[in-house]
């Protein structure tokens, strides 16, 4: 992912500034490959499990624990080797990113409008408002957010919709850190005040003259987010409280092979990386674009 | 996680809600804990056996009801309590008692040995004995229905114990290896949990529960000092570490080596390994009560439709042999039964006739760590369903839950692994399918009348065919199905002697010594 030696990386030195380059000349070729990387596992998810269908609730087993390039009894190949059931890794792994990317996402986005909600009123009311909910948003932080989501994982039962919303409690606090600040920079601006002087009411006020200076900060907060969220989900799931036992995440599968560490590693190692490749992927695109978003960045 | 978790049924335990979900918490954050702690090191003494189980010892009082049956908590109390009477196979031989005898069918009469003593320097008496029957008998555990038929035991002197049933009851010494004797003064004793007094041949030196157990030799053991000066137990959570720990010297003992680990184990220097049948065995109950298992013909077809064969010999290999009957071959009470035969046409013909041509929904429940490939069995068997038109729904469960819906009969059908302790069929089939005992729903009068009088009867030849007939009975209803009984791996280092492979899980660790 971080191929620096990609001509990519050297092209914009070669080439004088031009308008048309401008863009391309402050993205570094490591997030051109990262996002190349998570486009494809998005791609993955969408229309893998179209092309390689996944049932969990078939086993074959005269096929377990088979290598990576073996061929199964039926005379296919598993590219990726079988599970202990001898399941197709392969076709595990497509449907399994389905349910890491669709946790992620959900995450961030409910997270997201909680977060954004509390830290809006917080930051644009002040006052005890502020006080009480920044003091919740104080305690909870002081807990590990992992023992905090086992806990509230153990007491819901495993499903996807349990997972999102155990995952969702544990992260809203970041988003509404990041729009209290934003909100509370903002609310002393001069704009803001002639909108009070022109007789607007709180809630046009904050919809239309304070939101909007919430969303850039958000948004590089989600995309580092949706990385730590993957990696949330896969310990849920690596600690048996993720996803329900029909169902397949990466976590799930590293954590259903590690007994086989010594005699198939392929069943840990394969879902791991990718997990590994998407993670440090979204972590850069979101690093560049802070990069991008931030002015003091650029300076 | 992925090691062999309790594998017995356990007495009802009435969680409360809150009380639950405090479990399932405080449980779930263990096991984020167990993970990060590595295996104990360097703390056992020198020369120290070190044996790694795969279950967690959790409890060492003999008399607290979660664990009066758990198969970790026992192979370490066979090392720090005595019983009156012991196993050499499934026949019992004198321990703590030097000889018994039937005063009349109802009565019998026990001989202490003298010259035993507890770790306190107290000596073992006919009183000690009386108060611990007492205090099994009061506390509701899975030993219960075993001392129910007891009504009175009094001490006639210091060395005498009389005991008096309500009906014959010829279970009664075998019965007895699990009555593990403390100090009249200490059976209520919370200070029993951790640090326990008894008169075995090692004593307790320190215990942190579900993680390590140190044991010392007790030197003024009546039958002599034990060889080994010291046996350490840690618990190693990960089967992988375990393994490596074996490997690598780590640990002299792991057992069971789980299937799929024994290659990892076989041909490795200064490693022996051994598998023996054991008395654990694999158990699908149907839940007999609720619908549609009430129908005998449904619990066939499920039966049938599994290729047992083919899902015990790929998933387990050399690691468990296909069952024949409610409980092991190498069990007492055992007869081979028909082997239900893979027909899956047979199975949808049927469920037609049964009225569920579309097939049905339900629902299967275990929990990871019950036993080896726990998890592959259960989707082996549920794959195998869905193609006769069965959807179960899997519902992997944490064990506290587990054990909660068990005990309330709150499931459809339930996979766990199940030993026969004592090696003997009393204990499973006498124990758990009576109607009274309703462990899963099953009521038929016939079976209880059988096992009634099984339990009743003194000679070993009727008491093997009223066993047969029960056998038949349960395997003929499709009570449950039975796929497998699990070969133990005992992986060993050499250099140790003394050592014998015990077919329900609990070595004797006191017979071993350092070559």
């Amino acid at each position: 992912m971080t191929a620096t030696t990609s001509p990519l990386s050297t092209a914009p030195v070669l080439e004088p500034a031009r308008p048309r380059a401008h863009w391309r000349h402050r993205v570094p070729a490591r997030v051109w490959a990262a996002s190349a990387v998570l486009a494809l596992f998005v791609l993955a998810a969408l229309v893998g499990p179209l092309l390689l269908p996944y049932d969990p609730v078939a086993t074959a087993l005269p096929d377990r624990l088979l290598a990576p390039g073996a061929h199964t009894a039926d005379g296919g190949i598993a590219w990726l080797g079988t599970d202990q059931v001898g399941r197709d890794l392969l076709a595990n792994m497509l449907a399994g990113s389905r349910i890491s990317l669709i946790v992620a996402l959900a995450t961030v986005v409910i997270g997201g409008a909680a977060g954004l909600l509390v830290g809006l009123v917080s930051g644009y009311f002040g006052g005890w408002i502020d006080t009480v909910l920044s003091r919740i948003g104080d305690v909870q932080l002081a807990f590990p957010s992992i023992l905090l989501a086992i806990l509230i994982a153990g007491v819901l039962g495993p499903s996807v919709a349990n997972i999102v919303i155990t995952l969702a409690v544990t992260r809203w606090v970041v988003f509404a850190r990041v729009a209290r600040a934003s909100a509370l920079a903002t609310r002393d601006l001069d704009f803001v005040a002639s909108a009070q002087v022109l007789g607007a009411g709180h809630a046009r006020i904050l919809i239309r003259h304070v939101l909007p200076s919430c969303w850039q900060p958000l948004l590089v907060a989600a995309t580092v987010q949706i990385g730590l969220t993957m990696v949330a989900e896969a310990s849920l799931s690596f600690l048996g409280l993720g996803i329900p036992a029909d169902a397949t995440s990466w976590g799930a599968t590293v954590s259903a092979g590690r007994d086989y560490l010594g005699s198939a590693w392929w069943i840990s190692t394969v879902p791991a990386l990718a997990l590994a490749a998407v993670v440090t992927s979204v972590g850069l695109i979101g690093d560049a674009f802070r990069d991008v978003a931030d002015p003091r960045a650029q300076l | 996680m992925a090691t062999w978790g309790q594998r017995e049924d356990h007495p009802a335990e009435h969680l409360g809600r809150r009380g639950f979900l405090a479990l399932a918490g405080l449980s779930a954050s263990s096991v984020l804990l167990s993970g990060c702690g590595g295996p104990a090191r360097g703390s056992a003494p020198g020369g120290a056996l070190r044996a790694a189980f795969g279950q967690p010892v959790t409890d060492l009082d003999p008399y607290n009801a979660g664990t009066a049956v758990d198969e970790a908590s026992l192979i370490v109390k066979r090392l720090v309590f005595d019983t009156l009477v012991r196993h050499d196979g499934t026949k019992p031989v004198p321990g703590l008692a030097t000889s018994w005898e039937r005063a009349n069918d109802t009565t019998w009469v026990f001989h202490l040995r003298r010259g035993a003593t507890f770790h306190d320097g107290g000596a073992v008496t006919a009183r000690d004995v009386v108060a611990c029957l007492k205090r099994t008998q009061a506390v509701t555990s899975a030993q219960t229905a075993l001392w129910k038929p007891v009504t009175s035991v009094r001490a006639d002197d210091d060395f005498t114990v009389t005991f008096v049933t309500d009906k014959p009851d010829a279970t009664l010494p075998v019965n007895l290896t699990l009555l593990f004797i403390v100090p009249e003064r200490l059976v209520a004793d919370p200070a029993q949990k951790r640090r326990p007094i008894g008169s075995g041949p090692f004593r307790v030196a320190e215990f942190t529960p579900s993680t390590k157990v140190e044991l010392v030799r007790f030197d003024r053991y009546w039958d002599g000092p034990a060889p080994l000066r010291a046996i350490s137990m840690p618990y190693l959570a990960e089967t992988s570490s375990a393994v490596t720990a074996l490997r690598t010297g780590e640990i002299d003992l792991l057992w069971p080596v789980p299937p799929d680990q024994i290659g990892e184990v076989r041909g490795v220097r200064g490693v022996d390994l051994t598998t023996v049948p054991s008395w654990t065995y694999y158990l699908n109950w149907f839940n007999c009560g609720r619908k549609p298992f009430t129908d005998p013909r449904v619990r066939r077809a499920m039966y049938q439709a599994l290729d047992l064969k083919e899902i015990v010999g790929k998933l387990f290999g050399s690691g468990a042999q296909a069952m024949d009957a409610p409980i092991p071959s190498t069990v007492f009470g055992h007869a081979a039964q028909e082997p239900y035969p893979h027909d899956p046409d047979a199975a949808r013909r049927a469920l037609r006739e049964a009225g569920l041509g579309d097939g049905f929904e339900t629902s299967l429940m275990w929990f990871d760590a019950t036993g080896p490939l726990a998890r592959e069995l259960a989707q082996s068997m549920i794959s195998a369903w869905a193609r006769i038109g069965v959807r179960v729904r899997p519902e992997s469960l944490e064990k506290a839950q587990w054990l909660q819906r068990l005990n309330t009969l709150d499931w459809d059908m339930e996979l766990q692994t199940n030993t026969v302790t004592t090696g003997d069929a009393a204990f499973t089939l006498g124990r758990l399918y009576t109607s009274k005992a309703n462990r899963m729903g099953y009521k038929n009068p016939g079976l209880d009348a059988i096992l009634a009088e099984a339990g009743q009867v003194a000679d070993a030849g009727r008491r093997e065919e009223l066993y047969a007939k029960a056998c038949r009975i349960v395997w003929d209803d499709a009570v449950g199905i039975f796929p497998a009984a699990l070969v133990t791996g005992y992986g060993l280092r050499s250099g140790l002697a003394g050592f014998t492979p015990a077919p329900n899980n609990q070595p004797d660790l006191s017979a071993v010594r350092r070559r």
